[in-house]
């Protein structure tokens, strides 16, 4: 679970705060919308959750560890914990779905299982790619080119790469922001059925409040770094 | 072999005794691209505005590329004498064809409604190329300018070596007297003058008038470079002893073999070129490797890049002895400072995203690098090795001058012996094969949609 | 688009001036002065062109005018430059100037005494098998330059003497000019090679190749080979004045002018000599 405590982050001085005392608990299986105008925060939140973005004040906690203290190799395990899911245009589009999905692994591999798993992949890793492919719904995709994959079914093999990763938390960016409306829905509702079945925390931007009330068990609306 | 090699001799009167052919070099490097830029951008402008037979124009230009510029500069020799005249004429040739074909599609691919309201008012061709087309493409036109001449200065070690002065001819001439101390202070004056080049061309773009300022140099170079000669009747009555080109039964009997020679050095050299390449590129990568490896990476590939073929097979003759795979090797030399440059170049321009969702899954380097940046620069890459293997099957040719064999050597061989007539044979049978692999390099990259990034 | 009338009118004085200087007379420049192409495998450097004053300022003495000395890469260059008058006297390979004369009509002057009688050697490695010009049957065989009489022509012609089909019986290859010849076989990169007898043993004596490590095992009869060459237009006098200038060089007084010549005498050369050598290369289809 994830625990922010007072952060606050600036990019650079003398620039106003990108986030600004903020505080927020994200439990085990809970499904957490951040909403907001763009530049309003989201994700400069997201970003410093993974330790990508260093924070000035307050304190992270993933399962209690504070991230802020991590460096290096503690810092990579760490963020094995925490699954991010991009806009989009986020997989390699010259590597096949199974390629993709199993990258999720990466953290947990050494680096010469990850060049063996490229050449001659093991029918246990390709079948662990095709059980989260089938929590996405697109099982048969697993061994086509990503690049020949719609939208919409790029969003479900990043997803089936998080849950691969087997994360404590889903940190989700405007998972969205570039499908159509109805399909956009679609999306963020597995995405949250799948965090609660696997009791995964999942936080999530999003631009539209109305998808995000009807899916997210709470909504948190961020503007000038604040929490509204 | 190191002690025969090292130290450079970098010895007082060496170095003053180089001034001539260094300042031969550069003038003729200057003066061929004067000339090349005074008569290419005309030419270009002609493609560009879709003139009156520019059709025509560019298949000649084509054509005219086709022919390697060490054949260039052989016939250049008959027309205008030894020294380095004969030089400048080769390389203005050659350089004029390049820029006048490169320019041209870079006119043609230029912003077209800017050039729609320019010729809405009327304006001439001229003020249309002034106005519109050049201030348009300025940017690409300063960079493939920079490389034009960057390989220009590289060509006038070829055409030196067959008589057009500088410090080719001063190249071969300390490698014939095995002279290796020379050789190398040689090829260190070669890498300088191909960085300086390097350098000039990063402040022209800064600053593009700066580029003014060279006319004036390159002029004066042109003017002390002048052939001086133009025995045009010698040199028709020459070029006609060429005409019919001919073949004896045994020599059209050897041509496969031949072609498949050269064929072989042009691949050979790409593949090596291309796996010295790969993991060089991977330190030289920004964003891949720690900034102080990634530098002086570089300026390794850089020192590769500024060594020609031809120079690392006169080398190579030497120590590993004459033939197809030292061709080959000597191609692949070159090749891999170049790849090398164009890979690491490919890594640090894929798209941030996917890296940075690979980087966030706790993935380690290396790891990322294998499923992220060298996936995600195939394409490129495979286009940039498909360039250098046309271009080296233009370069197998030159190699052949140093007893690499092939078509090259053939041709040279005819040329020493005054057969002109087969010379001009093996000359049309080099163009073909220049002209066909660079025909179907563009093919295989158009049908893999691969054709929008440049080489 | 301020910037543009400035670099208008810049080009504008550039082209000018470019113009201007490309009208001015060139000979004003040349000054007349004699072209003297060396032979190409001397090694063609500046350093190499600067050691060789004594013999510039020599002919020019006797010339009484400049002399310009040109060493070209190659034998083709030279005879072109022979052909289109940017050379005016060369000194050439028997062969060469066999073609020379056939194409541009050059007139052959004075060479080495040395040169009427000159050999070609046959080399390998010290422990190689290879005893005489038979042996050299399936092996790999290492030519000068494609053009070079001692190098190639009279190598050539001795291994079908011996009964040998060259292009048949051996593989080889031309390594352009004769120190790489000795060093291809110095260094094994060859089973043999042909080369010229004055150069090996510059060589030798120079320490360039090691004598430990190679032998001679053929030396052709002797043949005729380098001379001195003037242009067909050259004027009557300039060419009796050049012939002169080598013709009176005496020991010791000329010393450094013939040690660069490497030779102790001149005579008189005549064309109707080589014929037996054109009659050779002929029938080799060198000619």
């Amino acid at each position: 679970m994830l625990e922010l405590r007072g952060v606050r982050v600036v990019y650079g001085p003398g620039a106003p705060p990108a986030l600004d005392d903020v505080t927020l608990q994200v439990g085990a299986g809970e499904c957490v919308a951040i909403v907001g105008p763009s530049g309003g925060g989201k994700t400069t939140l997201l970003r410093s959750i993974n330790g990508s973005v260093p924070i000035v004040a307050g304190t992270i906690r993933v399962d209690g560890v504070d991230i802020s203290t991590l460096r290096g190799g503690a810092l990579r395990r760490m963020r094995t914990q925490l699954a991010v899911i991009a806009q989009q245009h986020d997989l390699v589009d010259r590597l096949l779905v199974y390629q993709n999905v199993m990258a999720g692994a990466l953290g947990r591999w050494s680096t010469l299982r990850a060049l063996r798993f490229l050449i001659a992949p093991t029918s246990a890793e390709i079948a662990e790619a095709r059980e989260a492919l089938g929590g996405v719904g697109i099982a048969e995709k697993l061994r086509e080119r990503t690049s020949d994959l719609s939208g919409g079914q790029q969003q479900r093999v990043a997803i089936a790469r998080a849950l691969v990763q087997k994360p404590t938390a889903i940190l989700a960016d405007e998972p969205i922001a570039s499908v159509d409306p109805q399909l956009g829905e679609q999306i963020v509702a597995l995405l949250c059925s799948v965090a609660r079945s696997r009791n995964i925390a999942l936080i999530c931007s999003l631009h539209q409040p109305d998808v995000a009330r009807r899916n997210f068990d709470r909504v948190v609306a961020l503007d000038g770094g604040r929490i509204a | 072999m190191s002690s025969a090699v090292f130290p450079p001799d970098l010895s007082p009167a060496y170095l003053r005794a180089l001034t001539v052919p260094v300042a031969q070099t550069i003038g003729m490097a200057a003066a061929g691209m004067l000339v090349a830029f005074a008569a290419g951008i005309p030419l270009a402008v002609v493609i560009g505005t879709r003139a009156p037979g520019h059709r025509l124009l560019g298949t000649v230009l084509a054509s005219l590329r086709a022919i390697p510029d060490l054949t260039l500069a052989i016939l250049a020799v008959v027309l205008v004498g030894l020294g380095p005249g004969a030089g400048v004429a080769a390389l203005a040739l050659f350089y004029t064809a390049m820029i006048g074909r490169v320019y041209g599609s870079l006119f043609l691919a230029a912003d077209a409604a800017p050039l729609e309201a320019l010729r809405a008012t009327g304006a001439s061709r001229i003020s249309l190329a002034a106005f519109g087309l050049i201030p348009l493409t300025l940017p690409d036109i300063l960079t493939f300018g920079t490389f034009a001449f960057e390989c220009a200065m590289r060509a006038s070690i070829i055409v030196g070596a067959v008589g057009g002065g500088g410090i080719g001819t001063e190249l071969i001439g300390a490698l014939n007297a095995l002279d290796y101390h020379r050789a190398l202070t040689l090829v260190i004056v070669l890498v300088a003058l191909v960085a300086g080049v390097d350098g000039l061309g990063m402040l022209v773009r800064r600053d593009p008038r700066l580029a003014l300022i060279l006319v004036p140099a390159a002029a004066i170079a042109l003017w002390f470079d002048w052939p001086q000669i133009f025995a045009f009747r010698h040199a028709l009555h020459t070029f006609a002893g060429m005409f019919p080109p001919q073949l004896r039964a045994t020599q059209i009997a050897s041509l496969p073999l031949l072609i498949a020679q050269t064929l072989l050095i042009a691949l050979g050299g790409t593949l090596i070129g291309a796996v010295l390449a790969a993991p060089i590129s991977l330190i030289a990568a920004r964003g891949l490797a720690p900034l102080p490896v990634v530098l002086v990476v570089r300026r390794v590939l850089d020192v590769a890049r500024s060594i020609p073929e031809i120079v690392f097979g006169l080398i190579l003759v030497v120590s590993a002895g004459i033939g197809p795979l030292s061709g080959a090797i000597a191609l692949g030399l070159h090749s891999a400072g170049v790849l090398g440059k164009l890979y690491a170049e490919t890594f640090e321009n894929v798209p941030a995203a996917p890296i940075a969702s690979l980087a966030a899954t706790g993935a380690r380097p290396l790891a990322i690098a294998a499923f992220g940046f060298i996936p995600l620069a195939l394409g490129p890459n495979v286009v940039h090795t498909l360039f250098r293997l046309e271009w080296n099957v233009r370069a197998a040719t030159v190699v052949g001058l140093i007893g690499a064999g092939g078509i090259g050597q053939a041709l040279f061989e005819a040329q020493q012996l005054f057969f002109y007539k087969e010379m001009l044979a093996y000359v049309l049978v080099t163009w073909g094969l220049v002209a066909l692999s660079d025909w179907f390099g563009e093919r295989l990259r158009i049908h893999m949609g691969w054709h929008f990034i440049a080489g | 688009m301020s910037s543009q009338p400035v670099s208008r009118r810049t080009a504008l004085t550039a082209a000018t001036a470019l113009l201007a200087l490309s009208a001015l007379p060139r000979a004003a420049r040349a000054a007349a002065a004699a072209r003297v192409g060396m032979i190409p495998d001397a090694g063609a450097t500046q350093v190499s062109i600067e050691q060789k004053k004594p013999l510039r300022d020599y002919l020019a003495a006797k010339l009484g005018r400049d002399v310009e000395l040109v060493i070209p890469t190659n034998y083709n260059a030279t005879v072109e430059a022979l052909g289109n008058g940017s050379l005016d006297f060369a000194y050439l390979g028997g062969l060469t100037y066999a073609k020379a004369h056939a194409l541009y009509g050059v007139i052959p002057l004075v060479q080495r005494t040395s040169d009427r009688e000159f050999h070609s050697l046959f080399i390998t490695q010290t422990g190689s098998a290879i005893q005489g010009l038979k042996d050299l049957r399936g092996k790999k065989f290492v030519f000068g330059d494609i053009n070079s009489t001692s190098g190639h022509l009279m190598p050539y012609y001795a291994m079908t003497q011996a009964g040998l089909d060259p292009d048949k019986d051996l593989t080889f290859r031309y390594s352009g000019n004769h120190p790489a010849t000795a060093k291809a076989i110095e260094a094994g990169a060859g089973d043999a090679g042909a080369i010229d007898e004055s150069v090996y043993r510059a060589m030798i004596d120079g320490g360039q190749i090691d004598k430990t490590k190679v032998r001679v095992f053929f030396t052709t009869p002797p043949f005729l080979d380098y001379v001195w060459v003037a242009r067909k237009e050259t004027a009557p006098a300039d060419r009796a004045a050049f012939a002169d200038a080598f013709l009176s060089l005496r020991a010791p007084a000329n010393a450094p002018i013939l040690e660069i010549l490497r030779g102790t005498a001149f005579v008189r050369a005549n064309d109707a000599e080589y014929d037996t050598l054109r009659g050779i290369a002929t029938k080799l289809k060198l000619l």
